[in-house]
């Protein structure tokens, strides 16, 4: 192998390692949230992540519910049954919690990575553990919980726009039944399937703190790193956000 | 009988040789030191933070690398230059309480009892009484990052403390206010022991060796090469 190739895979796996290693910490680490100010920051994470994303992901979520409702029903017709199928499969399972994941990548991803790393670069990471301040407890605890908490919940309320306003808004557009079409789509969902739909949202939400935090407190102490963090974060988060997807798709056949 | 809380025998690093020093409860001293790198290196090596090359560091009469990480670290707290190791994402207030929120040392009602008992000690014209309180530490001068973690201890109240180059590059007022400040925290806390590292010699002209009162000063040598 080549010294370039060596290189590229050393950082692949690295980069791995460093991002488990995060979430086996912080998920080793959980009575951290006894403590009064880790359980602040986790607060705070739960409020931007979750709480200040919300009229974004509403916007998205209208405007997706609306699209798909009206292109599902000029492609497959007005039966319901193939109708509400295909919105549950396509839209609510695989479409929405991913572009939830998305918005939140790329808003608190990218801040927790920059945040970090800046952090690092002024060596306040450094002061906290001189002031006897666990930073995996202060400040990898409460990022991931927050994720973990508020991600599942945002992507359950995109879902609930999608499936409740996108019929409602295209029934002005295109003729749609919308008692039989809502009792079709709601007697459709079964406790398995929405069991599994918590277990991979959370899994979305593990992903995006975990490759954040490693993103922005691994970086070399210099200020150009800053915002390379947050790329990184994206870049790297994107990736993983569509493995994990496809790792629950094969899970799901 | 005075109790020893820290101690270094013949330790050398990289950056100095020679340290040797006796911490006891409720004692001042000073290290000089030549460069930020040395000093640094020597915080390191007292808090167990750098192995050093020889030599051994002790806490309470146990090798430092004896003790739990989260227990050593609760006996001990640093004051940095940069930035005086404040969180520039947390509001002044905040900051100042969090190591004893963090360490459950004190109930939420004491942090505050002992963060207004501090802040009493300063003069009405100070930085600290202008509703500086509820800002971010990066719209405080340097003079009042550093009174701000030294206030920070003093709502802590570790066993003790040890400040990277707190006194330089300041004079006048400033520097007679960090020095009353620490002097307050000596008497409130009579075991408290303070371990100022200082960079430059120490001369008999310094305008702070009279007021810091050593009991014992150390010069650390540059290692040989």
């Amino acid at each position: 192998m080549r010294p370039a190739q060596t290189h590229v895979l050393g950082s692949i796996i690295s980069f791995f390692q460093l991002t488990a290693g995060i979430l086996v910490h912080a998920l080793t680490h959980l009575d951290a949230l006894r403590r009064r100010p880790v359980m602040e920051v986790t607060f705070k994470q739960i409020y931007f992540t979750g709480i200040q994303a919300l009229l974004p992901a509403s916007f998205a979520a209208v405007a997706i519910g609306l699209t798909m409702e009206t292109q599902l029903r000029a492609l497959l017709g007005s039966g319901i049954e193939l109708n509400v199928k295909m919105l549950k499969l396509v839209v609510l399972r695989e479409f929405a919690p991913l572009f939830t994941a998305f918005i939140v990548l790329g808003r608190s991803g990218a801040a927790i990575a920059s945040e970090l790393a800046a952090m690092k670069v002024q060596g306040e990471i450094r002061g906290l553990y001189l002031m006897g301040i666990d930073p995996g407890e202060y400040l990898l605890v409460p990022r991931v919980v927050g994720c973990a908490v508020a991600v599942p919940v945002l992507i359950f309320y995109f879902q609930a726009i999608v499936a409740g306003m996108g019929p409602a808004l295209a029934s002005m557009i295109v003729e749609i039944d919308l008692g039989p079409y809502y009792q079709a789509l709601f007697s459709s969902f079964t406790v398995q399937e929405l069991l599994l739909s918590v277990t991979k949202n959370t899994c979305f939400g593990l992903v995006i703190a975990a490759t954040a935090c490693s993103s922005g407190i691994y970086v070399p102490p210099s200020r150009i790193w800053i915002p390379q963090a947050a790329e990184l974060a994206v870049m790297r988060g994107f990736i993983l956000l569509l493995t994990t997807d496809v790792l629950f798709a094969l899970l799901t056949l | 009988m005075t109790e020893t809380l820290a101690s270094m025998s013949r330790v050398r690093t990289t950056a100095f040789q020679g340290a040797e020093l006796r911490l006891e409860a409720g004692s001042l001293g000073v290290v000089t030191v030549t460069s930020m790198e040395q000093g640094r290196a020597f915080v390191d090596a007292l808090m167990g933070l750098a192995p050093p090359e020889e030599g051994e560091v002790r806490l309470l009469g146990q090798s430092i690398y004896d003790w739990p990480e989260s227990r050593r670290l609760a006996l001990l707290a640093e004051v940095g230059h940069a930035g005086g190791g404040l969180v520039s994402n947390l509001k002044v207030w905040e900051n100042l309480c969090l190591p004893a929120l963090f360490h459950q040392s004190a109930t939420p009602d004491e942090v505050e009892q002992r963060l207004s008992e501090a802040l009493n000690r300063l003069p009405n014209q100070d930085e600290w009484m202008q509703k500086r309180l509820f800002a971010l530490p990066d719209t405080l001068s340097s003079y009042a990052v550093r009174m701000g973690s030294l206030i920070r201890c003093a709502v802590l109240r570790p066993r003790l403390l040890i400040t990277e180059f707190l006194l330089d590059d300041l004079d006048g007022e400033a520097l007679e206010r960090l020095l009353a400040m620490l002097e307050w925290m000596r008497i409130q806390q009579p075991k408290l022991a303070v371990l100022l590292v200082h960079r430059g010699a120490i001369e008999s002209g310094d305008s702070t060796l009279p007021r810091l009162r050593p009991d014992w000063m150390i010069h650390l040598e540059d290692p040989t090469p």
